[in-house]
């Protein structure tokens, strides 16, 4: 049984990361655009 | 001297590092090619310098050995928390420490904190450190070489120096890359083609388990997800502790390729916080991958010669012995290699050190530092090559000071300069004694007092722990300034130039090749091993 939760803690610990990458671009990419967002609207006023 | 082709093999190697240190060496034209190769480096050599680096000779002998004589879990649990420490290094710290400009990561806890007392601190345990672990990789490095040649100690750590200096002396960073990522390919190459032969020789991949299982030979424990108790603290160590020392030393290991010099300074050479990441990414996956297939190849050799007195020589027997003579060549050269990218790193992250963190002169022009530069790298190239010569690298306390010491005394400073509001230059300074002198205190009580210090009271930790208490007591006790509070508030714009929806895709790909060299390692090990060896298929 150990063996088995270690293999999927092994791959499952990759995919974390994996997720982790995405999530927090993911983050950052949106912040990014509702800045520029915000910089558009502003600099039309 | 035997002129075997082994001994033609890694001479090949070297006039090609060489030819390569030069060929880049002709591109500097100024510091900033010379110490951050212009900070312009793409993706793969990025990849590359970064794996090669951490690799040396006691990932292909240590771990190896380790493996063999029956902790294989504990090697791969451990590099699977370690090679995290590539994604969350550059997600969480490097990234920054980038986008500063500064050419080494003294200079940036300097400016960060508005401190030469914080650069010049962090430089001396910087030199302190990566000289005692230069010290150990070019010993075992020598050793090696000697096995392959026959020539005498002195004569061979002599030449490995000779071939290191000269292009990382004259080409600086950029050459370091290049070498760096032409060593990679070896030594991953060499495996990939060596790997099958081994495999075959006791039956196939496939065979692996069931003859491990039905070898009277195998050592206790090698099947066991918890690996061997005697292979980490001795005999009678718990299960519960054998599988916290795998992790606990991963976590440090996971620090340490997140924050020290020769690994997240790499990414102040890219081309961009993108290559950075995708770099990472990759480091990430060979680190769990590659090194589990070199695991692996170790193992497989218990079916062919068990009980072997010296288990780090396992994949040098097979190279004389199973693999044909040229496969065999190539494997120990990529050894070799592993040795020497990890040198030249080590080299080079010592000589900008000292030249742009501790004496702090003012150069006439960039011209003058660019010469200055080499000088010291020179300089220090050759006291490396004193000490190795007189065998310090061999003593046990000086690799004390090697790899994981910097990561314990930095860890706090390098986070905490990007994550904290609080972190003072006064509390930076202080957690970064503490660190050290806890390690260093702790590290001689286990060793000559034989004080128990296991998993979380490992001298690591606790260095890490009053590094932790003292950046606290410290920024309690002194006020920040409008500079760090600036300087601070500014690392964290994210500049124009990286906010491509392009470039944020591509990063993207990259996590999701992650998620899926994760479902495939998993599959391997349940249909490979756990699953069959559970007899549940």
């Amino acid at each position: 049984m150990g063996e088995i939760i270690f293999s999927i803690f092994i791959g499952g610990w990759m995919c974390l990361v994996g997720v982790l990458v995405i999530w927090w671009l993911s983050r950052e990419e949106k912040k990014t655009k509702r800045n520029d967002k915000q910089n558009i609207m502003e600099g039309g006023h | 001297m035997k002129m075997d082709i082994f001994f033609w093999g890694v001479l090949a190697s070297f006039a090609l590092y060489l030819f390569l240190g030069f060929y880049a060496g002709r591109k500097v034209k100024n510091t900033d090619d010379y110490y951050v190769a212009g900070r312009n480096a793409p993706t793969f050599l990025i990849a590359g310098t970064l794996f090669a680096s951490m690799l040396s000779t006691n990932a292909f002998m240590g771990d190896t050995g380790w493996c063999y004589s029956g902790n294989i879990t504990s090697a791969v649990l451990l590099n699977a928390l370690c090679g995290s420490g590539y994604v969350i290094g550059v997600l969480f710290f490097s990234r920054y420490l980038r986008r500063s400009c500064c050419n080494t990561m003294p200079e940036y806890f300097g400016t960060r904190f508005n401190s030469m007392k914080n650069r010049r601190l962090s430089a001396v345990i910087l030199v302190l450190a990566l000289t005692a672990y230069l010290l150990a990789v070019m010993t075992g490095t020598g050793i090696l070489l000697q096995e392959l040649t026959g020539l005498s100690r002195g004569t061979c750590l002599f030449l490995a120096w000779l071939f290191f200096t000269a292009f990382t002396f004259y080409s600086g960073s950029k050459g370091a890359i290049l070498t760096e990522t032409a060593m990679f390919l070896i030594f991953v190459g060499a495996s990939l083609i060596a790997a099958p032969y081994i495999f075959h020789a006791q039956g196939g991949l496939g065979e692996l388990m069931t003859n491990l299982m039905n070898n009277p030979n195998t050592p206790a424990g090698l099947l066991d997800y918890h690996g061997s108790p005697a292979g980490t603290y001795g005999e009678g160590t718990s299960i519960f502790n054998t599988v916290m020392y795998a992790v606990a030393f991963g976590i440090v290991w996971l620090i340490t390729v997140g924050i020290s010099p020769w690994q997240a300074g790499r990414i102040m050479m890219a081309k961009n916080e993108h290559v950075g990441l995708r770099s990472a990414s990759i480091a990430c996956i060979l680190t769990t991958v590659f090194t589990g297939l070199t695991y692996l190849m170790a193992i497989a050799v218990i079916n062919l010669n068990p009980d072997m007195a010296d288990p780090q020589r396992v994949l040098i027997w097979a190279s004389y012995n199973v693999v044909p003579k040229f496969v065999g060549m190539l494997v120990l050269t990529g050894i070799m290699a592993a040795g020497l990218s990890s040198a030249v790193t080590f080299l080079s992250v010592v000589g900008f050190s000292v030249t742009s963190d501790i004496f702090n002169y003012k150069f006439k022009d960039d011209k003058q530092k660019l010469f200055v530069s080499r000088s010291v790298m020179l300089v220090v190239a050759v006291v490396a090559l004193v000490a190795a010569l007189a065998n310090l690298g061999g003593i046990r306390v000086i690799t004390w000071f090697a790899s994981t010491l910097i990561a314990c005394s930095w860890c706090v400073s390098a986070f905490g300069s990007i994550w904290s509001k609080k972190l003072t230059a006064r509390g930076s300074r202080w957690s970064m004694l503490a660190g050290l002198i806890g390690f260093l205190v702790a590290k001689s009580a286990a060793v000559f007092g034989g004080v128990s210090l296991m998993n979380w009271l490992d001298p690591f930790f606790i260095g890490l722990y009053l590094s932790i208490i003292f950046a606290i007591i410290g920024s309690k006790t002194s006020s920040l300034t409008r500079e760090e509070i600036d300087y601070r508030v500014n690392l964290h714009i994210l500049p124009a130039s990286e906010q491509m929806t392009a470039d944020y895709r591509v990063d993207k790909n990259y996590g999701k090749i992650l998620i899926m060299f994760g479902v495939a390692v998993t599959l391997f090990l349940l249909f490979g091993w756990a699953l069959p060896y559970n007899g549940l298929i």
